[in-house]
This record gives structure tokens, C-alpha cells and sequence, in this order.
């Protein structure tokens, strides 16, 4: 049996009580929220020779030759960047040391995963630095937390390597992110567009 | 002169507003100005007096049994987890909802509300729930950014946002919908809809949960699902009384609705804070804890409700109040 309905009442937006309860309970909540969670700040490492800001929710780790900050993540490849100080070698060549170091890099960021793919490479004077090469890659890795063998889909990881020259130092650049995660790229995005280098 | 029989004989007909069968009228009997055959006439008399039986304490200890099975059927062990696929999220999501509706109907023996209908107010729930209270708390309130920064955040996540989302989107999939008709006609009708709304809100948060969280225990899992559809359960049913009021009592229905809806907001986010406050200790979870307190705080909302409709119900019959509008 069926049961037909009648629209008995007319539809109004009454009942003020109930969205002005909802209103106060959800802007309350807001506002607690913005004030209670974490918020972006910025960072000077390595002696005050680097400075960035870092995104709300993202952890930082120091050294006495390097910084990496990182989103925390389980079994998947978390968005980070590090920035590692290199010993210049006394009496070396500046253009040798950085052919060789950036060959030294392509090498041990190739080995850390398979199919590795340079996007983009070129010299530039980024991060308020005196000089800069940098190249963009992509590389195929296993999930953290797997071992091989197991039935586990792989991983792209898409990232960028930057050899920074910089008042007598050089600095190794480093980003990482899951070629899925587009939010993640976006706050290293942002990440490295406030990274700076002291002179 | 045949005219003459004919209206008499419709007039001495009438249609029992339950089984909508033709009985001559002295075969029932009018209550609250509404037609009853002999059989749902002694049912009706029968609804108006509170029994435990349909307090909903049975369906509580059938979702222990429930969790006690999940646990069972997909093991306890170390290396157990619950499976992520839409189809188990749906199987764990929809027996709770099973049970409760069935309490629901229960409810309402004076006019039972049609299945299709109680389904449909379910269904409307389970899709804004799906699109609004998800996307809601996740996106624009964005929670897990602060909701574990202290136990203050948790509770004002729980209740602030999640919670009040969860009764918003029942109030209006229930407001805006069958509470304009001419099937909400009685004032226990507002828990019936009510509760069937947050059924369907907790629903889509269960099937997210499962589908969304890997490697959890299956009995903390099942423990999960039970909690979340009971404190909605319980929150459904204060902010279906608040409706029924509202409806139907025109002087201060307004006030008892504005009133029920925070309260149902406390509820639906304070049951799922209580039953986690209950289940950890020394950093390790109990599942059975957690569940225990949350069905013991469910039972005393559910068994303070049933004695409210069962008032309600003395009230319709003595006062011939339903159908007013």
C-alpha cells in the first residue's frame, strides 16, 4: 500500500533558535580552532645562515650541518626539504667542485629508487644566493615501511636537487613528495619560495 | 433513494487510519480523533504505556553481540585489520542502522510511520551527512589540525563542529522534509524522523571510517561503528522530542527545539568523547570499555526518551491532539 504525503505546512526558513545555536556553536569552534592550532613560523638554521617558514603541521630537524622539515606521514613518502652544508675542500677549483658534487648527488639520488628521470635542470641565482644549480626529478621508490617483495603498489616521487653556492659555502637543497599528493607539493612550494641564504 | 443508502452506508463506514482497511464503525473506535479497528484500537491503548521492551535496552545489548561478532568472524589477533572495501564498510555500517530502525518504528505503535518514509528521511541524512558533515569538518573546519592539540580541542571538535553538523544536517533533512507533511501528525513522530535522520548521518560517517582507516583491530573498529550510530542514536532522539514540541505546541515548541538542538549536539559529540576517555588507559585501548560506556550513557538518554513518549502518547490520546497542525 501506498501512502501518499500532503505538504500540510508552508516551507519557511523558521525556527531562528536552531540556526542561531548552530551558528554560535560552529563560529565558537572556528574561532577556537584558529586560535588553538598550529600555525606556520619561520626558522633560522645552520647558525643563522638559512631561513624559511615553515607550514603549520610540518616538524623540523637540526643539526650541526643540516635542517630537514617534513609533514609526518605513515607508509607514504612525506613532503620534506633539507638543507645539508658541504665541506668546500681547501684549494679546489669552485667549478670542479660543483661538477663533481652535483654528478655526486644525481648519482646517490638515482640509486634511491629506479627509472630516474631528470625533468629540468639549470643554473639560476635563487634563495637570495649567489649561485645555483638545480635539477627536477622523478624517481619510482617502494613505500616506506614495505620490503621487497612485497605486494605493494610503487611510489612516484617527484622532487628537486639544488647545489647552492653561497658566501664561501655550499649547501645541498633537497625536496621529496609522492607525485599524488598535490597538496603536499604546493606547501614545499611555498616552502622553498621563502628559503633564503645569509651572506 | 439509492443515494440515500449509499451515504449511509459510507457514513456508517470508516477507514483505520493504521491498516487504511474500511470497518463499520462500530467495529472500532475513534481515538484522538482518528479511526481505529477493533485490532490497532487495543495496539494504540496498548503504545501508550511505557514498556522497557521497546525502550531500546534490547537493541543495546544486541549491538554488543554485534561488536562481540565482528571480533570473532574477522579474528582479534595482533595481526588482524579491519578490510578497507566499501562493501565491508557498508555491512558494518548498515547492521547498527538496522537495529536502531527497527526501534524506531517500534516506537510508534499509536500510528506506525510508513517504512518508505522512515527510510527516506534515513537516506536524505545519509547523503548530507556524506555531503556536508564529512567535507564540513574535514575541509572547512579542518580539524585534524588542531583537534589533538589538547583534550579541549577534542571536545570542542567532537561537539562544536562534528557534532553540530551531525544534528544540523538531521534537523533539516528532517525540518524541511516529512516534518511539512501530513504524516508527521502526532508529536512522537519528530523521534521517529529525527533519529531516523541521525541514523542515516552516522551511516555515511561509519562507511567513511572503514573505508578511510587502515590497519584498525576489528573489534576497535566494530567498537567505532557501534559508538558512533548509538550517540546519534541518542542525540536523534532529543532533537526529534525537540521537533515534536515544536510542532505541535505553539506556545513553547520554538524554546523546547532551540534548546534540544545544543543538547543533541552535547550528546552526539560527548558520547564519542566519554566511550574514548572510557577505552584508554595506560596509553592502550579497550575496546569493550569504550563500548560499555557508551551504551550505558545511550540507555539513560534512550530510557529517559521513552518515558517522554510515553507521556507524549497519553497526551495525543487523552487530548485528541493529532493531526493538529
Amino acid at each position: 500500500m501506498t501512502t501518499a504525503l500532503r505538504i500540510v505546512g508552508a516551507p519557511r526558513f523558521a525556527d531562528v533558535g536552531v540556526w542561531m545555536a548552530a551558528a554560535l556553536l560552529l563560529g565558537s569552534s572556528a574561532a577556537f580552532g584558529r586560535v588553538a592550532g598550529p600555525d606556520s613560523h619561520s626558522l633560522d638554521a645552520l647558525g643563522g645562515d638559512v631561513h624559511m617558514n615553515v607550514p603549520a603541521g610540518y616538524s623540523t630537524t637540526e643539526d650541526a650541518d643540516g635542517v630537514s622539515v617534513q609533514r609526518p606521514a605513515l607508509g607514504s613518502v612525506a613532503p620534506s626539504l633539507a638543507v645539508r652544508r658541504i665541506a668546500l675542500p681547501a684549494g679546489t677549483d669552485p667549478a670542479l667542485f660543483r661538477d663533481l658534487e652535483l654528478t655526486r648527488i644525481e648519482r646517490a639520488r638515482a640509486d634511491s629508487g629506479v627509472g630516474y628521470r631528470t625533468l629540468e635542470a639549470g643554473d639560476t641565482a635563487t634563495f637570495g644566493a649567489e649561485h645555483s644549480s638545480f635539477s627536477r626529478y622523478a624517481v619510482v621508490r617502494d613505500p616506506p615501511l614495505s620490503v621487497a617483495g612485497d605486494a605493494v603498489m610503487p611510489i612516484v616521487v617527484v622532487g628537486m636537487d639544488a647545489l647552492v653556492m653561497n658566501g664561501g659555502a655550499a649547501y645541498h637543497v633537497s625536496t621529496e613528495v609522492d607525485a599524488s599528493d598535490e597538496a603536499g607539493a604546493a606547501q614545499l612550494d611555498m616552502l622553498l619560495q621563502s628559503l633564503r641564504f645569509d651572506h | 433513494m439509492a443515494g440515500d443508502q449509499e451515504t449511509r452506508k459510507s457514513e456508517s463506514q470508516a477507514r483505520c487510519c493504521v491498516c487504511h482497511r474500511e470497518f463499520p464503525e462500530t467495529e472500532g473506535d475513534f481515538l484522538a480523533g482518528r479511526f481505529f479497528c477493533a485490532k490497532h484500537r487495543e495496539d494504540a491503548l496498548r503504545a501508550a504505556d511505557a514498556q522497557l521492551s521497546r525502550s531500546g535496552l534490547a537493541e543495546t545489548a544486541l549491538l554488543a553481540v554485534f561488536v562481540g561478532a565482528v571480533a570473532l568472524t574477522l579474528g582479534n589477533g595482533p595481526s588482524a585489520s579491519l578490510p578497507t572495501s566499501l562493501s565491508m564498510g557498508l555491512l558494518l555500517a548498515l547492521v547498527p542502522a538496522a537495529i536502531w530502525l527497527v526501534f524506531v518504528h517500534r516506537q510508534d505503535r499509536l500510528e506506525p510511520e510508513p517504512w518508505g518514509v522512515v527510510l527516506g528521511v534515513f537516506a536524505l541524512g545519509a547523503l548530507l551527512g556524506h555531503a556536508v558533515v564529512i567535507p564540513g569538518s574535514r575541509v572547512l573546519f579542518d580539524v585534524g589540525q588542531w583537534r589533538h592539540a589538547s583534550m579541549l580541542g577534542e571536545v570542542v571538535a567532537s561537539v562544536g563542529v562534528d557534532g553540530t553538523l551531525a544534528i544540523l544536517v538531521a534537523y533539516v533533512a528532517v525540518r524541511y522534509s516529512v516534518y511539512l507533511t501530513d504524516e508527521f501528525d502526532e508529536p512522537v513522530d519528530g523521534i521517529v524522523y529525527g533519529v531516523a535522520a541521525c541514523l542515516g548521518v552516522a551511516t555515511a560517517l561509519n562507511v567513511h571510517f572503514v573505508i578511510d582507516t587502515g590497519g584498525v583491530l576489528p573489534l576497535a573498529g566494530a567498537t567505532h561503528v557501534v559508538n558512533t550510530s548509538a550517540g546519534l542514536v541518542a542525540a536523534g532522539a532529543v532533537l526529534g522530542y525537540g521537533l515534536g514540541k515544536s510542532r505541535f505546541d505553539p506556545k513553547r515548541g520554538g524554546l523546547w527545539l532551540t534548546l534540544a538542538f545544543p543538547l543533541a549536539a552535547g550528546i552526539a559529540g560527548g558520547v564519542e568523547q566519554i566511550a574514548m576517555a572510557a577505552g584508554v588507559r595506560h596509553g592502550s585501548f579497550h575496546p569493550w570499555s569504550s563500548l560499555g560506556a557508551a551504551l550505558a550513557i545511550v540507555a539513560v538518554v534512550l530510557l529517559s526518551c521513552h518515558v517522554l513518549t510515553a507521556r507524549m502518547r497519553h497526551q495525543t490520546l487523552a487530548e485528541g491532539k493529532a493531526g493538529a497542525n
